[in-house]
């Protein structure tokens, strides 16, 4: 099951948040040497100001916290913004309400999750199913990402193949590639067909309750 | 893919006749009719230069609830305004949990004043911290609002961006392009200009159709367009690509 916490919320959520940020320090500071920033074992930059939106990958049975993702609108502050010109091939300055960023998607290493989430597979589908999921809510064309090579593989199995638009000049260890998916219907519908999961996945719930005001 | 999908096809001349706030009102109305939808509403939350954001409303509500609106200051109490200042996604007006006699009252009245039985709420983020709502009603039943509701979420999610880079425009002084076009995305328009294709275009530059569509969609928003024949027209007149003639 997916969990979508939107930034503002993220006081509400310490535990899922916690994972999150300590998940994306191995991944991106640890594994792939990003130039990320780390502030006592948690990695956050500019866009986790931003009130994203959190796509957190919760085990059904036992709750464990398994992967992440975030998104934002490209028409506000994005994570590669003007800053980040030279560290790709071709500048990243796609900018429209229906094109979304996908940015620190990652599978939570270490996480042995004995439940529903037994494989990073399992995981992985999940996660990509929520993006598709979310756009199509959102009235989304396509979604943008930043991803490296072994992701590749991970959206292939998720039949969620990005289309490359340009690769990294420096950013870590191994190449970074942005990438568009489409946000269709039918891509929805062969991601559910891949996965064998044929449900949405994205937990229901209503908005939070507004502050009382009278 | 949604059942509206020839309603978008404003022509060039609808949408270039809008030059100034005031004229949004008549385009929405056009819009409205399209869609079958009852009511609009656009509202800044917050505008680059611009002090008082809220005073900038373009609605198609009955004068006298709009009237009653402003002399109740029901904008201090609307959860569909507080919620468009913090969420991206847009929300049906159903999902809001209300709280409190005077927000009950506030939709007790605006449906009274046939403002419309269900409502569809787009925020707006823009880069220089801009915030807005686009909101379209509907008298549908229940049942054909839910199967209806996914078919506007595209087209008023453009719309709503649409009238935001309007009233940018013409309250704020920030006029299009919001943001200068990439040479890719140049590159893209020059040859649709030209009449070729998506297709054609990615074959010519040996990219992807699919990226190609990433970079024309991203060029209608910079250009704040809403479909290809506008961009293009708007490209032609800026002088960001040659005549479209050849």
């Amino acid at each position: 099951m997916i969990r979508l916490i939107q930034g503002q919320d993220s006081a509400d959520y310490p535990r899922e948040m916690e994972a999150m940020f300590r998940a994306r320090t191995a991944v991106f500071h640890r594994r792939l040497g990003w130039d990320v920033t780390v502030h006592k074992g948690r990695e956050r930059d500019h866009c986790d100001a931003e009130n994203p939106l959190y796509l957190i990958a919760l085990d059904d049975v036992t709750g464990d916290v398994a992967g992440s993702a975030r998104l934002l609108p490209t028409t506000g502050p994005v994570t590669f913004g003007a800053g980040a010109s030279d560290m790709f091939e071709e500048p990243i300055d796609l900018a429209s309400g229906t094109v979304w960023e996908c940015t620190r998607f990652c599978i939570h290493p270490g996480s042995r999750s004995s439940g529903s989430l037994r494989t990073a597979t399992r995981v992985s589908f999940e996660l990509n199913l929520a993006v598709c999921e979310l756009g199509l809510r959102a009235g989304l064309t396509q979604i943008q990402a930043v991803y490296d090579q072994f992701m590749v593989k991970v959206y292939d199995r998720a039949a969620w193949g990005p289309t490359q638009m340009t690769r990294s000049t420096r950013i870590g260890k191994l190449p970074a590639y942005v990438g568009v998916w489409d946000v269709t219907l039918r891509t929805l519908a062969e991601m559910r067909a891949a996965s064998g999961i044929a449900h949405d996945v994205i937990e229901t719930r209503p908005l939070p309750v507004l502050r009382d005001v009278s | 893919m949604g059942l509206f999908d020839d309603c978008f096809e404003l022509s060039v001349s609808e949408v270039g006749s809008v030059r100034s706030t005031g004229e949004l009102r008549p385009f929405i109305d056009r819009l409205l009719g399209r869609y079958g939808l009852r009511h609009a509403v656009y509202l800044a939350v917050a505008l680059p230069n611009h002090v008082d954001a809220h005073s900038v409303v373009v609605s198609t509500y009955p004068e006298q609830w709009s009237q009653r609106y402003i002399d109740q200051d029901y904008v201090a109490i609307d959860p569909v305004v507080s919620a468009a200042a913090t969420n991206l996604l847009p929300f049906d007006w159903a999902e809001l949990s209300h709280r409190g006699i005077r927000v009950k009252q506030m939709f007790d009245e605006a449906r009274e004043f046939g403002v419309g039985r269900h409502g569809l709420c787009f925020p707006v983020r823009g880069p220089l911290g801009d915030n807005a709502l686009f909101a379209v009603t509907s008298d549908a039943s229940t049942g054909e609002w839910q199967k209806l509701k996914p078919s506007y979420m595209r087209d008023m999610q453009l719309i709503a961006h649409f009238v935001h880079g309007k009233v940018l425009e013409f309250e704020s002084g920030e006029s299009a392009p919001i943001k200068p076009l990439s040479a890719r995305e140049r590159e893209v328009l020059g040859w649709a200009a030209r009449g070729l294709n998506n297709d054609q275009i990615a074959f010519k530059l040996g990219i992807s159709e699919r990226v190609v569509r990433a970079y024309f969609e991203s060029a209608r928003h910079k250009l704040n367009c809403v479909n290809r024949s506008h961009v293009l027209a708007r490209a032609v007149s800026l002088r960001l690509v040659g005549p479209a003639t050849v």
